[in-house]
């Protein structure tokens, strides 16, 4: 490093050469014959970039040039700022969902053999009906396990004395859900297989989130009655945090406070093939 | 005839030897003591100039010619002196190393270039 150089950085420093280099050249220039020095505009440029800070200079007019002629044009300059925000908006959401949805491995056991199973109809994905899902569940050998759940509908109203009555968003599953999956309530259990069988469901698993808000984190609400759409269900189990707090394979945005076994339509997710 | 890549530092330090010059002054002395071959460009003259200049090897100051003209006078700094011998050995062995690939003319090839 030459430290000569670095009182070129100096704006008053570079003046003062400037003004220096311009005398000396017109003293050359009357010394010597007209045209015999050739372009002197050129040797000056030339003898700039001995400073060694040519790019920064330069840099910086490039800078106040593009700054000047973007204010110039506020109409291109709205868009090209938009067109970035826009580009990196978009990557940076597909990025997250992408991390979320394949990156990340679901929080399963075993994900890597758990599949989702659509019943197509026309070419299009349909919901499985109740008895449909039931012959599968018999008749097919090509699963360990099947389970069912549905995450459509409006989500269930929550009712009871003394607390605010609300809406929450829910999940319908049958009994083989949660064994399927390898998740394990953090209280209580999970539902018995007799408890999925049509008209007769009448009990409800709360998520993390909604026993610690709603309930106040009370150990001793498995086994009490709530109203869920006016009717009594038997909290019989909580689940654990990590269910509702990581991504998962069934639709995140459900959130499970709530899990209530009934009459069972819907999509299927099924263990992966043996 | 063209100069040699980075030979012009090492052509201006040693005409600078014989005392201080101005610019113009410069590209003369080099055009007159390599009779009339090496014609500088003072346009790569004055850069190499102030390249010398910030690297210490050579400092300016205002005077008067011989015919009481204000021009800017360059003058060889030790340091610059110092420079000149090192690029003056390193010279010496370039151009011994380039002469004993080369050597003499072999009359064959002088022969053949005569008739082609």
């Amino acid at each position: 490093m030459n430290w000569q150089k670095l009182k070129y950085l100096l704006p008053s420093v570079r003046r003062q050469s400037e003004r220096e280099m311009r005398e000396e050249l017109e003293a050359l220039a009357a010394l010597a014959g007209s045209g015999e020095l050739g372009n002197l505009t050129l040797a000056a440029e030339d003898a700039r970039a001995a400073w060694g800070w040519m790019w920064l200079s330069s840099l910086v007019a490039d800078i106040r040039y593009g700054v000047r002629t973007l204010l110039r044009q506020p109409g291109f300059l709205l868009a090209a700022v938009l067109t970035l925000a826009l580009g990196v908006g978009a990557n940076t959401t597909i990025f997250s969902v992408m991390n979320a949805t394949i990156l990340r491995p679901l929080p399963f056991t075993d994900a890597s053999r758990l599949v989702l199973v659509w019943k197509t109809s026309g070419g299009h994905e349909n919901i499985i009906s109740a008895p449909d899902y039931w012959d599968y569940k018999s008749q097919t050998h090509s699963f360990e396990e099947i389970a069912i759940f549905d995450s459509s509908g409006r989500g269930y109203n929550l009712s009871a004395m003394g607390l605010e009555p609300e809406q929450v968003p829910g999940l319908r599953v049958s009994a083989s859900f949660f064994p399927l999956l390898g998740v394990h309530p953090m209280l209580g259990r999970a539902f018995l297989a007799e408890e999925d069988m049509p008209g007769k469901a009448r009990e409800v698993i709360l998520s993390y989130g909604l026993w610690k808000r709603r309930y106040g984190a009370d150990a001793a609400i498995v086994g009490q009655t709530i109203k869920v759409d006016g009717d009594d269900f038997t909290v019989v189990g909580v689940m654990p945090l990590v269910w509702g707090g990581s991504s998962l394979a069934v639709p995140a945005s459900c959130g499970y406070p709530l899990v209530i076994p009934k009459q069972i339509t819907g999509v299927a997710i099924t263990a992966s093939s043996r | 005839m063209e100069l040699l890549q980075g030979t012009l530092d090492m052509l201006v330090l040693k005409t600078l030897l014989f005392g201080p010059l101005h610019g113009y002054g410069i590209a003369g002395a080099i055009r007159g003591t390599s009779n009339e071959a090496l014609e500088i460009e003072f346009g790569s003259l004055y850069p190499a100039l102030k390249r010398l200049e910030i690297k210490g090897w050579i400092a300016s100051k205002w005077d008067m010619t011989e015919l009481n003209r204000r021009a800017k006078f360059y003058r060889l700094t030790p340091a610059g002196r110092k420079h000149l011998v090192e690029e003056h050995s390193k010279w010496a062995e370039f151009v011994e190393a380039i002469t004993s690939v080369m050597g003499p003319m072999p009359a064959a090839a002088a022969r053949g270039a005569r008739k082609g």
